[in-house]
């Protein structure tokens, strides 16, 4: 064999071997990986893990991001293209982890192509960017039994959740059943829990039936709501519990509520030291008798490493909010009713990251009293400013007819948040680890006794699981955040949200209510990272010349006010009088906006050509400062080299 | 072992002897600095290296045959590889300490950009694993370059040629990920093959290394890809010493 073709043949088995020891080595090491990233921005969570290993379905992923069309949008849109390769990257992460039970596949929907019709007609946000182009970042997830599930489009606000939003997404499109919610309260939340029919026989014989609370209408949109006695035993067949406002419940039933919660039931327990919403009975009050509208389960409470005092209300200056305490009344400043704004939510979970405006009603204090080998978590969700601080009332009579200023005399600004809920997550305890004994009428008693009129009461012991793993409460201090009075306003159309209160209580229910996987998801951190020193200088550049700016704008104002006074005064039939002395006079005023608005402009110049100077000078010395050094030590050394040939040739010519 | 190191010393020492090196450093420093910046980095606000990086193959693709493609065509031409292989070396060793002596200078090239890492520094706190894993995956795919170019060197006797089919054998290999091409070749090949192509692709493995994610299969591409062209560079270089 000719010897070039015999090296051709060689070199050809030498790639051949080479590329298919890449394509081995692409599939056998797909696993192993390092994520060096300082924030492991890569590495999914243990609970999306756990989620990913109970996919029984495959599950194809549509990621849509139109980025042909985000090069010709404005530099805004460009700022997603960031976001997209990290989103990317990350269901990348979810299909390897999902041993190939996740299809992934990133489409760019270009103009009038089916691709952009699937979108729109999955309900995509999409964002017009020229006359043809449209703008799209969400997802498409479609599992193998048909259920299709969305994120319209990965807003910003919340890139740091995007994990728990697509692990959200995958774990309820592979869980079929409607999860069932069961509600145990001492108030009729629950309404009268009739059929149309029977309401509508009700009505007929004169009785009006009782309407549910307005969360429980919204819930019943999403889950399975059902009633769970106050006097049980045991609690199960449900997905979530649901306790309001627990007043005066029997040993049995805290029992019931504690075992549940220990065998790995979620629940979500909202109690108030003062529940405006439990109206006293008219009548026993006209008695004399008094009537509590507090309720609690300290017990149970203390198992989950809580307390909150009877009497003991969260208060704090610059949330309290005005409200009128009678009709024709003037608003007045209520120190307990405490409209939560951005800041009072722990923005780490995700459940309560989004939330902006909470308003609770004489809410209680909780306190973290877990012991330091504790091995709950205990994740604050709702809590005042810092300058918060709780107040005291001598008994509930002083709420009933409550006087503000005399509530806001007993406030006194804190320096710590006082915390009025908490999500507790591990291995909770129980609060009756060795059981208890509940007396029962025996059928046996009856049966033996036939000749005796009464049954005989016999004592029966519940026997206890004493810890339990995985476990999840989220406790609530107020009562009064998920009433009509506060969560909900009565419209034309029906009941309608108001503010973030119902969001609170359905977030608290996603969040139980996934899996405990789904709790395990961290926040992922912040992938942004900005250019801190511009921004400072910005900042600086912005105090620097806001006292110019505010300056020149009042004097714009001030001469726009003028010139309005004269054009008026004008029009009340002296043109003709002093006409060419007001064209003047408008003439010069006008030349002055001018000048001002010019000044102005000139000042906001300044600030932009400072950070647009700070640009420039970068980009030099990235991109001169090493080929300028090099180029001088080129020449140094060449100089050098030379002048030693010279020298060299010179001493060879002398010897 | 030690004709390797004098083959390596003797390669390095040459690259900073003629001015060819300092111009090389000089373009592909300016480039390296001045492609970010056009491409709105400071615009963007975003302290992270990725417009650096992602026109590093762009780059390479004519950086590194520039230094790769006087490796052995020049030898060649000039007679001295007659001299250097009747020397007490292998081709191995000869092979192995001209690759290793061009990829240090590269790096070392690379390492002159750290005026950019540094000023991300001063403006934020950028994330420094990030900004690691960039220089090592750019200093593999370097490597990778290097060794393509070495056995095109080793090919041909003309610098020039040598330059060329490196050139387009690494633009091969780098466009074979893009989206285009990739688009392009489904519309005849089968998916599974398209795949097997993309898999071939430096940009797929580079693209993953230097957004932070460090995976086995990208490390051993770099790694197998540098040793079946180095091999093949060898092979033909036995095959010349035998004629």
């Amino acid at each position: 064999m000719n010897r070039t073709i015999k090296a051709i043949l060689a070199v050809l088995f030498i790639l051949i071997i080479t590329f298919s020891a890449i394509t081995i080595t692409e599939n056998i090491g797909r696993g192993l990986k390092a994520d060096i990233t300082e924030q492991k921005i890569y590495t999914l969570s243990d609970g999306t893990k756990s989620i990913l290993s109970r996919i029984n379905q495959p599950i194809d992923i549509e990621l849509y991001y139109a980025s042909t069309a985000a090069v010709k949008g404005p530099d805004q849109i460009k700022f997603y293209n960031n976001y997209f390769e990290f989103v990317r990257s990350l269901l990348e992460e979810y299909e390897t982890a999902a041993g190939g039970m996740i299809n992934l596949e990133v489409i760019d929907p270009r103009p009038y192509s089916d691709e952009e019709s699937t979108a729109l007609a999955a309900g995509l946000k999409k964002f017009p960017i020229t006359q043809d182009e449209n703008f799209f970042f969400g997802l498409i997830l479609k599992t193998g039994f048909g259920v299709q599930k969305t994120i319209p489009f990965f807003s910003p606000d919340r890139q740091n959740f995007v994990e728990y939003d697509i692990s959200f997404l995958i774990d309820t499109a592979i869980t079929r059943e409607k999860k069932k919610i069961g509600v145990l309260s001492s108030l009729p939340v629950m309404g009268d829990d009739v059929t149309g029919y029977m309401a509508q026989m009700m009505r007929m014989q004169g009785q009006q039936p009782k309407e549910a609370w307005g969360f429980v209408g919204q819930l019943r949109q999403q889950f399975e709501v059902e009633t769970v006695p106050a006097d049980t035993e045991e609690i199960s067949g449900i997905d979530i519990l649901l306790v309001i406002h627990p007043k005066d419940l029997e040993e049995k039933t805290l029992f019931a509520i504690d075992q549940y919660i220990v065998k790995g039931g979620r629940a979500i327990v909202c109690v108030d030291p003062h529940c405006f919403a439990d109206q006293p009975d008219r009548q026993a009050a006209m008695q004399g008798m008094p009537q509590s509208q507090a309720s609690n389960m300290p017990e149970l409470l203390k198992s989950w490493g809580l307390s909150m005092q009877p009497n003991t209300f969260a208060a704090d200056m610059q949330l309290a909010q005005l409200t009128p305490l009678g009709q024709d009344q003037r608003p007045v400043k209520l120190i307990g009713l405490l409209g939560l704004e951005r800041g009072c939510f722990n923005e780490d979970l995700a459940m309560s990251s989004d939330l902006n405006d909470v308003r609770v009603l004489f809410a209680g204090v909780l306190k973290d009293i877990r012991e330091e080998d504790s091995p709950l978590q205990l994740d604050p969700i709702l809590m005042t400013t810092s300058k918060g601080n709780s107040i005291s009332v001598s008994g509930s009579y002083e709420l009933m007819y409550p006087d503000p200023d005399r509530l806001l005399n007993k406030f006194y600004p804190g320096t710590e948040p006082v915390y009025m809920g908490y999500r507790i997550s591990g291995n909770i305890k129980s609060a009756f680890p060795e059981g208890i004994d509940i007396t029962v009428e025996s059928e046996e008693g009856e049966e033996s006794n036939q000749d005796s009129d009464q049954a005989q009461p016999q004592t029966k012991h519940l026997e206890a699981v004493a810890q339990g793993s995985d476990c999840g409460v989220i406790v609530y201090s107020d009562v009064d955040f998920i009433s009509d009075m506060l969560a909900f306003q009565r419209t034309f159309l029906g009941m309608a949200s108001v503010g973030d209160n119902n969001t609170l209580l359905l977030n608290s229910i996603e969040d139980l209510s996934g899996s405990s996987d789904l709790m395990k998801i961290r926040s992922r951190g912040n992938y942004r990272r900005p250019f801190e020193v511009v921004d400072e200088i910005e900042a600086q550049a912005e105090a620097e010349t806001a006292e110019e700016e505010k300056k020149i704008t009042a004097q714009i104002e001030g001469f726009q006010k003028e010139l309005q006074e004269i054009v008026s005064s004008a029009k009340q039939g002296e043109e003709d009088i002093v006409g060419s002395a007001i064209l003047e006079q408008k003439k010069a005023l006008e030349l002055k906006i001018r000048e001002a608005e010019k000044r102005l402009q000139q000042v906001k110049l300044q600030r932009r050509e400072k950070i647009e100077e700070l640009g420039n000078k970068l980009r030099n010395i990235n991109m001169l400062l090493a080929p300028a050094i090099i180029l001088v030590v080129a020449i140094v050394l060449a100089v050098y080299r030379s002048l030693k040939r010279r020298h060299y040739i010179a001493n060879v010519n002398k010897q | 072992m030690s004709g390797f190191l004098a083959v390596f010393k003797r390669e390095l020492k040459g690259y900073f002897a003629t001015p060819v090196a300092y111009v090389f450093l000089v373009i592909f420093l300016f480039f390296s600095g001045y492609i970010p910046f056009k491409q709105g980095f400071f615009e963007n606000r975003q302290l992270d290296m990725r417009l650096f990086f992602v026109n590093m193959p762009l780059l390479f693709i004519f950086i590194v045959p520039s230094v790769s493609m006087r490796l052995w065509a020049e030898e060649r031409k000039s007679g001295s590889i007659e001299l250097l292989l009747s020397l007490p070396i292998t081709v191995k060793q000869a092979v192995l300490g001209k690759f290793l002596a061009a990829w240090l200078f590269l790096v070392i090239a690379l390492l002159l950009t750290l005026p950019f890492p540094l000023t991300l520094a001063w403006l934020g706190d950028p994330d420094g694993g990030l900004i690691f894993a960039g220089y090592v995956s750019a200093a593999l795919m370097a490597g990778g370059f290097l060794a393509i170019g070495s056995f095109f060197s080793a090919v041909s006797r003309n610098q020039v040629i040598s330059f060329i089919l490196a050139v387009v054998a690494c633009s091969v290999l780098v466009f074979a990920g893009m989206p285009t091409t990739m688009n392009f070749l489904s519309s005849f090949l089968p998916n599974g093959l398209v795949n097997a192509i993309s898999q071939l692709s430096f940009l797929q493995h580079f693209d993953s290394m230097q957004k932070g994610l460090i995976r086995f299969s990208d490390l051993a591409y770099f790694v197998i890809l540098i040793i079946g062209w180095i091999a093949a560079c060898g092979y033909i270089l036995e095959e010349r010493k035998a004629n």
